[in-house]
């Protein structure tokens, strides 16, 4: 796919490359053209000139030196052979000191006139004395040229007595002899050279003799000198020494001045030696200027002059980087044909090349920046106006993002037609496009749906409501739902104003005040990319409906208070807690089953409502109260810092809900009262099940004990009974191999004194579950009740009928479970074994608190079908009583032992006796006493008229059925007869 | 289009590489050097010894920096004060001022007035300026603001030295020992001891001894001396000058100078003492330290008859009674004012010119002392020597070793500048030993030599002399 770019890039890359190609038509005609080339040659002529005008000064300047001594030389010469001739001295002889000072002392004056005079640094005259070692010799020097002391004091003396010297107060160097011996320096030619070449060119005039050295030093730490000397000559023509002046190197410096060059410091004159016209190598003699001293660092050059330019060389030599070029002038220090004239010196004025050409460089230069800067400029320019475009475009594009999609877009003009163009596009595609939200808006309002929506895109940092939102969450009238301010002004507000809020990762849920009253929403939150969507839900009606089940799924609808379910899940919470007292209570309602049968349910509901409100005064925050069932609540005592305190709390409670009167229809009013049972988390108990087992049977201690107390659970009596009340195997152990025998306890006529009956008493067959009370117990706690009714039955008629057989008179005596009837099945499968027996069955009954009518009936139903009959259990205790009789309408009742026990010394029981047996013998119920266990007892009974007894004096029960002692039948009718 | 754009950044950037690197540091380029001249009034080994420096700062220090210095000596002080005089007062024909001169304070006094040089301080910072020997950097700040003005480069002390072999045959004959020259009380005895000495060689010619002692400076004899004796010859206070030289002071100074003199004990004939010793006219000298490698290796007589002599060099003899003073010369050198390169250059060459390295190779060359504190010890000089090719003559080293010794151990005196000192310095100069001179010529050409020398050894001609000399002092002062 081909890459898009913007309309910089593409702007930019068309101009560029429109001044690229004109800046390389311009470049090429410009260096194609030779003009550089010219200028470069001028540079170059220009500095061959210069030389050439630098050379003429020098040559000059070398020339006055050069007369001056042949002036000298020819005065000095006349002088000096006249005064030898009068001191009587022989030139050409070796001179005595004494001779010598008395020779030269005159002519150190005129030796110092010509140092002084001719602008050089020094004179020397040198008398050969015959080629002796020490030469007699005036040599004086005089660094500074420019002033003249009258003293001498700039004046030093090189060779010469010091007699002499310091006659005329001159100063002796440092390397000062009063002989010039030329074996102890290292340069001798520029007295050896003009004094022998006279032998060699004889007939010249003296002046053409003249020699100049080389550059040398009269001793290693001198300065550097050039000499100009001639050899004295006598009149004989022999040469009798050499006179001559010096030129330091400093003084032919400043005559050969570099600034003409005008390369600043980059360039300088030389003075170079060639010895012959073939060689283009070149030793140099001298330079004045400090760069070439610097970049040639004395080593010969080469100089390789160029073929356009005459006079101009390229320079090189070994070590050298910078690239030189010279003007090179040959130096006429010598008559053409003389001794010395291939002794070629020139003068070699060099340059950086660099430096000259700096001008063609800098041309080169600014050609090359015009093009650059050209490139430059273009792109600027572009930048500048692709920027306005783009920028315009940009503009629309930003006042696009911003603006609300579901409104009408109004975009700027930029003066751009394609631009604006595509603007009216997009505004008439906009008005399309609101039209059709607007419309659906319309739709989404007339749902009817508590729904909103708002879009929020932070990209833009632009917002959409949907209208709704306004009535829905009572924003003000006025509100512009595009303008983002307003929008978060007013959720600002909005969420000040919150009663309750709940968060849960994209959903938020909260109520809010609306107006007068309340509303819950739910904000369900989208985020995607640059993109939140929230949509708003009024949800006040789900959450009422909410609460409310809630409500009831933790609230028992009686009395308010939590139901099991709520009250486990919050104990079991509470408990993990760090309280330092936890405390479960049980309480179980004392006398509802007499409420319950006395006045009705209603009045057994109120009941329980009354001792709940009781309940409801503890403390909210400290305890939580429960109804578990019928008549059991059960409270979780935390908020306490103390036992003492909790107990305290419990016993406040007992003596509200004793103080507190149920009234009854009948005027009467009744205490309530309950038991509890007390459980201490930690101490008695680890878990909760743990705990409310100990309270329950902390209650049911209670409840053995003394209705209407409180018991604390107590270890030692728990492990003592928590197999009877728990030992869920012992009782399955029991009932799966049905490991229970039947005893078998004769009911005797008290008319006859023969056996009537025989009761089948449950003697369970299970080591530590003897006592048929705890099996009940057990079997109540576990549900298992139906196993015993059924046990019963099968158990019962099985041992009966293996004894006795069907056509027996007696009666058969069962104990029914209340409130439980047999299954069908199992009706049936006793009815088809054990059918000859049912006839002479009688069921016991006693009435337990949870009696059921319907259950009741049913079971009366299955013994009418099987002809059997029915007896009251235990009457005259709390279960049975006469209105039990009354409802029940049974065959039989039996008067509880309590009543018996000693009744032939208790009047009461007698009467009360007595007054009972008035109403059943009226409507034929036969009564039974039971537990007869003495003789006065039995007496008393057959006094009183009772039908039958039931009691070890009478027979004790036995697995074995057998008739009673006669004994006892013959005590029985003896009774009678005495009556 | 990002590489498009950095290719344009390049061409860009690469531009002002092309056009902008003419501007460095304080208008200093390499590729265009700038030139700094240097006027100096050093001869002979000096003057090789300092162009040799200057050589190795262009091919050095300077071609990294883009400095060329040329340097041009004036041969002598008064011929460079002349020059710089007529620069400084752009007087027709006369060469432009130089960046660096040699200077001494009380020229520096004249041409500072003329607002001519420029302040050192701000081109050296106060660590760098504390490498230098605190006295030589005082005596550079003359002025009122007391600012860096002459940077010392090259200084000397004075120092005594012994043409040993010489000596020792005078000691043998007469048990003196070198003792007798630490003071200078002790130097007239001896040289009276030496005359008659040298007088008994040649039994034959009558009054022929020879001299034992010259000296190159009676200015500065009088100076120290006077100061040695607790008294300046000159207070200066604020610039104004005052005669303070008592009369027993001066008759302290002329009966160790003029009476020798005119005895003969003492000789000043060659324009440098150091000329007396090489023609063997006297052995023993007081001179400047950097005269050293004038002392010669060898007498030499006009005969050309030489003999190879050893030279000890021993601290400047002061009176007996006296403190341990040390006269403290040479000049330092100044920057004149021209423009910001010019003068930056001209501090970075004085600056390179004083390193450690620099410095002492040129004191080994010139003799002059080093001006740095740490080569302000013998054991650096040597250890510095060891590493270069310099080879130091023994007079040179001895002379070095014992002035560095004596900046140490004495106190270095230099009378302060004033108006038209050096005036005043030149009488102090040629006064006494003038007198001398000329008196002592009048003995030789007198038949009657002691009878001529008692003529001279007055109480009234000394007075004459005291008094001609103040007066003489006072109208250069009040000038």
């Amino acid at each position: 796919m081909k890459k898009s770019t913007s309309i910089k890039t593409k702007l930019l890359k068309a101009m560029i490359t429109v001044v690229f190609v004109q800046s390389c038509i311009y470049i090429i005609f410009v260096f194609g053209s030779g003009a550089i080339k010219n200028i470069e040659t001028n540079a170059y002529n220009n500095i061959a000139a210069t030389s050439l005008t630098r050379k003429n000064t020098v040559e000059s300047m070398l020339s006055r030196y050069k007369n001056s001594l042949d002036t000298f030389e020819k005065e000095f010469n006349k002088n000096i052979q006249t005064r030898a001739k009068d001191l009587g001295i022989d030139l050409m002889s070796s001179l005595t000191a004494e001779q010598t000072s008395d020779l030269l002392h005159p002519f150190a004056d005129e030796l110092l006139t010509l140092t002084k005079n001719s602008n050089v640094n020094g004179g020397f005259v040198i008398l050969d004395g015959n080629g002796a070692v020490e030469k007699p010799a005036l040599y004086f020097r005089r660094l500074d040229i420019s002033s003249i002391s009258l003293d001498n004091s700039d004046i030093i003396a090189e060779y010469g007595l010091s007699s002499i010297m310091k006659d005329y107060h001159i100063t002796l160097d440092s390397h000062w002899t009063p002989y010039v011996d030329l074996n102890m320096m290292d340069y001798q030619d520029f007295y050896t050279k003009p004094f022998s070449v006279v032998k060699e060119y004889p007939g010249l005039k003296s002046s053409q003799y003249g020699y100049w050295s080389k550059k040398f030093n009269l001793s290693p730490t001198d300065i550097d000198i050039f000499t100009y000397s001639l050899p004295l000559i006598d009149n004989a023509g022999n040469v009798y020494g050499v006179v001559g002046i010096e030129v330091s190197t400093s003084l032919l410096a400043q005559s050969m001045s570099y600034n003409d060059l005008n390369v600043d410091e980059m360039g300088g004159y030389l003075i170079a030696v060639n010895n012959s016209d073939t060689d283009s190598q070149y030793g140099i003699e001298f330079i004045n200027s400090p760069y070439l001293k610097a970049v040639l660092n004395n080593a010969d050059i080469t100089l390789k002059m160029m073929e356009n330019v005459p006079n101009m060389a390229n320079v090189s030599a070994q070590g050298v980087d910078d690239s030189l070029v010279a003007g090179v002038h040959r130096i006429n220090i010598y008559e053409k044909n003389g001794p010395f004239s291939n002794d070629q010196w020139y003068l070699v004025g060099v340059v950086s090349k660099n430096n000259l050409l700096s001008m063609v460089y800098t041309m080169d230069k600014a050609i090359l920046l015009s093009f650059v800067t050209a490139i430059m400029v273009s792109v600027g320019i572009a930048l500048l106006s692709s920027s306005n475009i783009s920028k315009a475009m940009l503009r629309v594009m930003k006042r696009l993002k911003e603006s609300n999609p579901a409104s009408k877009i109004q975009l700027e003009k930029v003066n751009i037609n394609e631009i604006d163009e595509l603007s009216s596009a997009i505004e008439k595609l906009s008005s399309d496009v609101a039209f059709n939200a607007s419309r659906l808006t319309k739709i989404f309002e007339s749902i009817d749906f508590p729904l909103g929506a708002i879009e929020y895109k932070e990209s833009e940092n632009s917002i959409y409501c949907s209208d709704n939102l306004v009535t829905l969450l009572g924003m003000p009238e006025d509100i512009n739902l595009s303008n983002i301010d307003e929008v978060a002004q007013f959720f600002d507000a909005f969420s000040e104003r919150l009663l309750e809020n709940e968060r849960e990762e994209n959903m938020f849920t909260c109520l809010a005040p609306v107006g007068d009253t309340q509303k819950w929403f739910r904000f369900v939150l989208n985020e995607a990319d640059d993109r939140l969507l929230v949509i708003v839900t009024e949800i006040t009606k789900e959450k009422l409906e909410m609460q409310k089940m809630a409500y009831e799924r933790d609230y028992d609808v009686l009395t308010n208070l939590l139901n099991r379910r709520a009250f486990k899940e919050k104990a079991m919470q509470i408990i993990t807690e760090n309280y330092t007292v936890i405390a479960c209570v049980l309480w179980d309602l004392d006398n509802l089953k007499y409420v319950n049968d006395t006045y009705g349910h209603d009045f057994g509901d109120l009941y329980i409502q009354q001792s709940a409100q009781v309940l409801s005064t503890i403390e909210v925050g400290k305890a939580i109260i429960s109804r578990q069932s019928g008549d059991e609540f059960i409270g979780l005592f935390y908020g306490y810092e103390t036992a003492e305190e909790v107990l305290t709390e419990i016993k406040r409670v007992h003596g509200t809900l004793s103080k507190t009167r149920i009234q009854f229809p009948d005027q009467s009013s009744m205490r309530l009262r309950a038991s509890a049972g007390i459980s201490w988390y930690r101490e008695d108990a680890h878990d909760y099940d743990q705990m409310i087992k100990h309270a329950d049977f902390a209650m049911y201690d209670a409840k053995r004990r003394q209705k209407g107390i409180v018991v604390t659970f107590n270890e030692d009596s728990y492990e003592r009974d928590k197999i009877l009340l728990n030992d869920t195997e012992l009782l399955n152990q029991m009932l799966e191999t049905m490991a229970v025998r039947y005893a078998f306890q004769p009911i005797v006529s008290l008319k006859t004194g023969e056996v009537y009956a025989y009761e089948g008493l449950m003697r369970p067959q299970i080591p530590n579950l003897k006592d048929p009370s705890d099996v009940m117990r057990l079997a109540k706690s576990q549900s298992k009740l139906y196993y015993i009714e059924q046990m019963t039955w099968y158990r019962v008629l099985e041992e009966y009928s293996a004894q006795v057989s069907s056509d027996k008179p007696y009666k058969l005596f069962v104990n029914s479970v209340p409130n439980t009837s047999l299954s069908a099945v199992d009706m049936n499968h006793i009815q088809e074994t054990y059918g000859a027996y049912l006839k002479s069955i009688v069921v016991e009954m006693i009435e337990s608190e949870q009696s059921d009518l319907g259950r009741f009936e049913t079971k009366v139903d299955q013994l009418n079908r099987w002809q059997a009959e029915l007896a009251i259990d235990d009457f005259g205790t709390g279960y049975s009583s006469e209105t039990t009789v009354l409802t029940m309408n049974p065959a039989y009742v039996k008067i509880d032992i309590s009543l018996i026990n000693n009744i032939d010394k208790d009047k009461d029981k007698q009467l009360m006796v007595k007054s009972f047996l008035a109403y059943t013998k009226a409507k034929g119920i036969k009564v039974i006493g039971e537990g007869v266990e003495r003789a006065e007892e039995l007496k008393t009974l057959i006094d009183l008229d009772l039908d039958f007894v039931q009691g070890f004096y009478v027979a004790e029960p036995d697995y074995t059925i057998k008739d009673i002692d006669e004994e006892i039948k013959k005590e029985i009718l003896s009774y009678h007869q005495k009556n | 289009m990002k590489k498009f754009i950095q290719c344009l950044l390049a061409i860009s950037l690469g531009l002002v590489v092309l056009t902008g690197c003419s501007d460095k540091k304080h208008g200093l380029n390499p590729n265009n050097p700038i030139s700094i001249t240097i006027w100096h009034y050093y001869n002979g080994k000096q003057l090789v010894a300092f162009e040799e420096m200057v050589n190795q700062f262009n091919q050095t220090k300077g071609k990294e920096l883009g400095i060329i210095a040329t340097a041009k000596s004036k041969s002598t002080i008064n011929n460079l004060y002349d020059e710089l005089r007529n620069a400084a007062n752009e007087e027709v024909g006369a060469d432009e001022m130089p960046n660096i001169f040699t200077n001494y304070v009380d020229f520096a006094l004249e041409l500072d007035k003329m607002g001519k040089l420029v302040d050192l301080d701000q081109y050296f910072t106060k660590k760098e300026l504390e490498t230098y020997v605190d006295s030589f950097i005082e005596e550079g700040r003359f002025d009122a603001k007391n600012s860096l003005k002459v940077f010392p480069t090259a200084k000397s002390t004075e120092v005594m030295m012994i043409n040993q072999t010489d000596w020792n045959k005078f000691a043998e004959a007469t048990g003196s020992s070198l003792e007798e020259l630490q003071t200078l009380e002790g130097i007239t005895a001896c040289a009276k001891k030496y005359y008659e000495y040298t007088d008994a060689l040649t039994p034959d010619i009558a009054d022929d001894g020879k001299a034992l002692f010259g000296r190159d400076s009676t200015a500065n004899y009088i100076l120290s001396g006077a100061k040695e004796l607790g008294e300046e010859v000159f207070k200066v206070e604020n610039g104004e000058a005052a005669i303070a030289l008592t009369k027993e002071t001066a008759k302290k100074l002329w009966d160790n100078y003029y009476i020798p003199y005119i005895n003969g004990y003492f000789l000043s004939k060659g324009r440098f003492s150091s000329d007396d010793a090489k023609t063997g006219d006297i052995i023993v000298l007081v001179g400047s330290s950097s005269s050293a490698s004038y002392f010669p290796s060898a007498v030499i007589d006009d005969e050309g008859n030489s003999y190879p002599i050893d030279c000890t060099v021993m601290k400047a003899p002061c009176f007996k009674e006296g403190e341990a003073i040390a006269i403290q010369q040479g000049a330092g050198m100044s920057v004149s004012v021209s423009d910001e390169a010019h003068e930056y250059a001209s501090a970075v060459f004085l600056k390179w010119f004083t390193q450690e390295e620099q410095n002492v190779e040129f004191s080994v060359n010139s003799s002059y002392l080093p001006v740095q504190k740490s080569a302000n010890n013998f054991e650096t000089i040597t250890t510095r020597l060891q590493d270069s090719e310099v080879v130091m003559a023994p007079v040179v080293s001895d002379t070095l070793k014992v002035s560095v010794e004596q900046v140490n151990d004495y106190e270095l005196y230099t009378s302060k500048a004033f108006d038209n000192s050096n005036d005043a310095r030149n009488v102090l100069e040629k006064s006494l030993s003038d007198k001398a001179k000329a008196d002592r010529q009048t003995v030789l050409d007198s038949n009657d030599k002691q009878a001529a020398i008692s003529n001279f050894d007055t109480e009234d001609h000394f007075n004459s002399w005291y008094e001609g000399l103040l007066k003489e002092l006072n109208e250069i002062i009040n000038k």
